[in-house]
């Protein structure tokens, strides 16, 4: 395990650096699929804007449901990106450095495609502005508006501030060409020298928005569920609804950053850098999640059951014994259970073990995000029958392109951007362990190496 | 035959009902006594005998041309009013007249000025219809309507307000930070060196 | 109530004149000037007077309308002539129920019919979370949406505790070309991607009609009502002074728990005694 510095320093560029050469068929091909998955939803949507919000399904007795699941679902994941992130950063836990840029990106993206289903969402998406020239405090769709825009802000800066050393890093590599890149990542480099002063600014920067993104993040979710919350409908009408859904947020968010992890890792092998552990420790903040959140639905089921009154009755019992069991009770099963017993059982504790119980994870939060959303508003209020919502072929495909957005718009950043965070992890590989009280040493090939210098000029 | 017999039964039934209906038109009606109704207001007491705020009660006297008390008939209540269009009589209530011919029902105005009461005594067998007005002039009320309230107005208001600082203190801490940051970094920054 | 106050009266003596004038018809109004008998305790001028004429009418005040909303429960006979006339009056699809009859069962296991509008809540949940405004409550107290300014998020179907409210999920039904752009006062032709829902026929009302479903309602079950003239009057032109008739009848309003504060006002028992 002996290095030589310049070596790792380079290994470290090069890793990163990776996805911005030359893309193999592979790329393309995935490329093209993705984006004709979005073309297919944009597609889609121009047919909705001009049939109108019924050709995705809805209708009176259904007039919430899938986008609203989307929108709750593919903001939470972001949630998860940018927290873990913001965490990891905190509390200088220094196996972070490969997973941070992925985790932000990530968190960017899905919250603009969480963000693209409140437009999509709305039956007059061109009266949009209306939310900027005549908000009402008191709705909580502004809450939402102002809350997801300060979120947008703040995930956009958490993710540029660490990128500027990053992008010198491409400045000095790009300089001698004559090109658009040089002149692009001259503008973004903000003259980065990484010099003292430079440096202290940029940590005390990253460390203040890491600090804020945290609460912004909490207050995001929370404004969220009260979109559902403060209303008096049964189901709804819960005031553990902010802190369920902030946990729901977390939990379906660190299930999203294993998934990218493992999908960047496999496409761009930095095997190397992101290593087994570094599943392992978001596995286990993800089983930690896991039980925190089938402790807030025993509980939200528990209140609501027990005193059993005839406002709630009816969705309970459709709930968990009637139309809608069969995929509550596969929630539970399969985003609850085995996600833990496979994260748990150290014989499944392995790269594609958690990989699976992360897929698992995020695809059973978007159904419990759809068994929030549907039975509330299925229920009858006064008398009658169930509604229900069935998503038409129109509402799939546009939800489909937001799932296909996400990476796709990852795969094109980091043709851009570099996918590792350069100045971190030469950063981490310039300080020494000072206690080695973990029975693993935190990127042990980048410490062993034990580099002193600061690795950008 | 059985067609005979039925259009026999039929021209007896319509014969007789012919007949019934000349006498009902020609013989002179049994004239049901005329009456005279009056009709007046009063204040409301509560069971301690003081009035009560903005609470009438509307009395009307049934009686005879020789002033006997009518007993036992139903007078309605109306309030004229200006609604939907047209003059209406809105019913108010119906009491029935007691022993000295007298028939009360409470009466709430909600709103003040002159309000026109009707009392009507229907007819019946034995007593002509009457009719009356009364005009009472009322200067108080109290709305029987439940107020429209706004609970907790002051403190929605105050949260509204600081939730808006806090959202405008969030933005500019941001804003500030990223423009502190850029600028810093673009500048050098080699006259923000540590301070440790 | 009649009986309440019948018992009042044997139970204590009647303060204040009891004199007055019999006429033969009670629309005819003789000028008797009566001796105003103040009941100083109260501080309330009482006048008993037949300041007849025209002149007496023209006095009550003409203040601005509050709208209100009564159905009568024991009338209601299902038939949704009530439904079939909102629709045609404002041009609906058949889905956009306004007002909706309701088959209900009772305790007994006995089905009965509940008419269901906008309650036109003085403390509306719709209003409160429309992000934009376009739901809001006009001066009579009528909750009205701009469907101009609707930017169709729902959020107030899902505030509305009493499913009163409608979404144009397509192209609606085509209306007369007078009406080319839809008010709040009258929302026809209604437009795609806003919400509709009861507007208690404000265009109606202000020009001294009956709304559409109160009109349609041959049971007299629907009455339009006035807070302010305390007057509540129904397809059959029967007229009762609102604020008794609710009294008498032990009128609820519907989910009133909520805390919405409804116009809508109903009285209950299907199949009771019609008096009153």
């Amino acid at each position: 395990m002996v290095h030589d510095r310049t070596v790792v320093l380079e290994d470290v560029r090069e890793a990163a650096l990776r996805p911005m050469g030359r893309s193999g068929w592979r790329f393309w091909a995935l490329a093209g699929v993705l984006a004709l998955v979005v073309v297919v939803g944009a597609g889609a949507y121009v047919y909705q804007l001009i049939g109108g919000l019924g050709t995705a399904g809805y209708y009176d007795r259904g007039f919430w449901g899938i986008y609203e699941a989307n929108l709750v679902a593919f903001i939470g994941v972001s949630y998860g990106g940018a927290l873990v992130s913001a965490i990891l950063r905190l509390t200088q836990a220094r196996w972070r450095a490969p997973i941070t840029r992925l985790a932000e990106a990530m968190a960017v993206f899905s919250l603009l495609v969480g963000a693209a289903f409140a437009v999509i969402h709305l039956g007059r998406p061109d009266r949009m502005w209306e939310l900027v020239t005549r908000p009402q405090a008191s709705s909580p769709i502004v809450w939402d508006f102002v809350a997801v825009m300060t979120y947008l802000v703040a995930t956009l800066v958490f993710l540029s501030l660490p990128l500027i050393p990053d992008v010198a890093v491409l400045r000095d590599r790009f300089s001698g060409t004559a090109g658009w890149r040089r002149r692009l990542y001259g503008a973004l480099s903000l003259n980065w020298r990484g010099k003292p002063g430079q440096r202290r600014l940029l940590e005390q920067s990253v460390t203040a928005v890491a600090i804020l993104i945290i609460p912004i993040a909490v207050l995001v979710h929370s404004v969220l569920s009260w979109a559902f919350a403060v209303n008096s409908r049964p189901g709804w009408d819960s005031t553990i609804f902010a802190p369920y859904f902030v946990v729901a947020a977390l939990f379906s968010g660190v299930a999203m950053v294993i998934l990218v992890v493992a999908g960047f890792r496999k496409a761009y092998h930095l095997e190397r850098y992101i290593e087994p552990k570094h599943f392992r420790y978001l596995a286990f903040l993800m089983l930690t999640l896991d039980l925190l959140y089938l402790y807030f639905t025993f509980t939200e089921l528990l209140t609501e059951g027990y005193t059993l009154n005839e406002q709630v009755t009816p969705i309970l019992t459709q709930l968990l014994a009637g139309q809608y069991a069969p995929f509550f009770w596969l929630f539970v099963v399969g985003a609850g259970i085995v996600p833990l017993l496979l994260v748990a059982l150290p014989r499944t504790r392995t790269v594609p073990g958690i990989v699976t119980a992360s897929a698992l994870v995020v695809a059973g939060m978007w159904l419990k995000r759809l068994l929030i959303v549907v039975p509330a508003v299925a229920a009858p209020l006064i008398s009658g029958d169930w509604g229900s919502f069935r998503p038409t072929w129109v509402a799939l495909s546009i939800t489909l392109a937001g799932a296909a957005a996400i990476p796709l718009l990852l795969m094109i950043f980091f043709k851009f951007f570099p996918i590792l965070s350069i100045y971190e992890m030469e950063e981490m590989a310039a300080e020494p362990v000072l206690e080695p009280t973990m029975s693993e040493p935190a990127v042990p090939e980048l410490v062993t190496a034990g580099v002193v210098e600061r690795g950008i000029r | 035959m059985k067609l005979l017999t039925k259009l026999a039964v039929a021209l007896v039934l319509v014969l007789g009902s012919l007949m019934l209906l000349a006498e009902t038109v020609t013989a002179a009606p049994v004239q049901p006594d005329p009456t005279g109704l009056s009709v007046t207001t009063a204040p409301r007491l509560d069971p301690k005998g003081h009035p009560m705020a903005g609470q009438y009660l509307v009395v009307a006297t049934l009686k005879t041309a020789d002033g006997t008390a009518v007993e036992n008939q139903p007078v309605s209540f109306y309030e004229q009013v200006q609604f939907i269009g047209q003059m209406r009589d809105a019913l108010i209530g119906t009491a029935t007249t007691d022993s000295t011919g007298t028939a009360v029902v409470a009466y709430q105005p909600v709103q003040t000025g002159v309000h026109t009461l009707v009392a009507h005594s229907a007819a019946s067998a034995q007593y002509a219809q009457s009719a009356t007005t009364s005009t009472l002039q009322v200067s108080q009320v109290v709305s029987p309507f439940p107020a429209v309230i706004e609970p907790l107005a002051s403190v929605r208001a105050a949260l509204t307000i600081g939730v808006a600082l806090v959202v405008i203190v969030v933005w500019a801490f941001l804003i500030g930070l990223a423009v502190r940051a850029i600028t810093g970094i673009r500048a050098g920054s080699e006259a923000m060196q540590p301070v440790e | 109530m009649a009986d309440g106050v019948n018992r009042s009266v044997t139970e204590r003596p009647i303060v204040g004149p009891t004199r007055g004038r019999s006429v033969l018809s009670r629309r005819r109004f003789l000028g008797v000037v009566g001796a105003t008998a103040g009941t100083a305790v109260a501080g309330v001028a009482l006048a008993e007077s037949g300041l007849a004429s025209a002149g007496a009418t023209a006095a009550t005040p003409a203040a601005a309308h509050q709208w209100a909303f009564m159905v009568d429960l024991r009338r209601c006979d299902g038939c949704q002539k009530c439904t079939q006339a909102c629709q045609q009056e404002h041009y609906l699809a058949k889905e956009q129920t306004w007002i909706k009859v309701y088959t209900m069962t009772n305790t007994d296991g006995e089905q009965y019919f509940m008419p269901r509008l906008c309650m036109h809540c003085q403390n509306p949940p719709c209003l409160r979370v429309c992000p934009v405004g376009a739901t809001f409550k006009n001066p009579e107290g009528v909750v009205l949406v701009d469907q101009t300014k609707c930017i169709g998020c729902r959020a107030c179907m899902a505030a509305c505790p009493y499913e009163a409210r409608y979404f144009n999920w397509g192209p609606p039904p085509a209306a007369p070309t007078l009406a080319s752009q839809p008010m709040p006062e009258f929302p026809v032709p209604q437009l795609q991607g806003t919400v509709g829902k009861c507007i208690l026929c404000v265009h109606n009302t202000d020009v001294g009609k009956l709304p559409a479903c109160v009109d349609a309602c041959s049971m007299g079950a629907l009455y339009i009502a006035d807070l302010d003239a305390d007057a509540a009057v129904n397809g059959l032109g029967e007229t009762v002074k609102f604020s008794e008739f609710l009294q008498a009848n032990d009128a609820i309003r519907y989910k009133e728990e909520l805390g919405t504060q409804p116009r809508v006002y109903y009285i209950l028992g299907h199949g009771q005694d019609l008096s009153f």
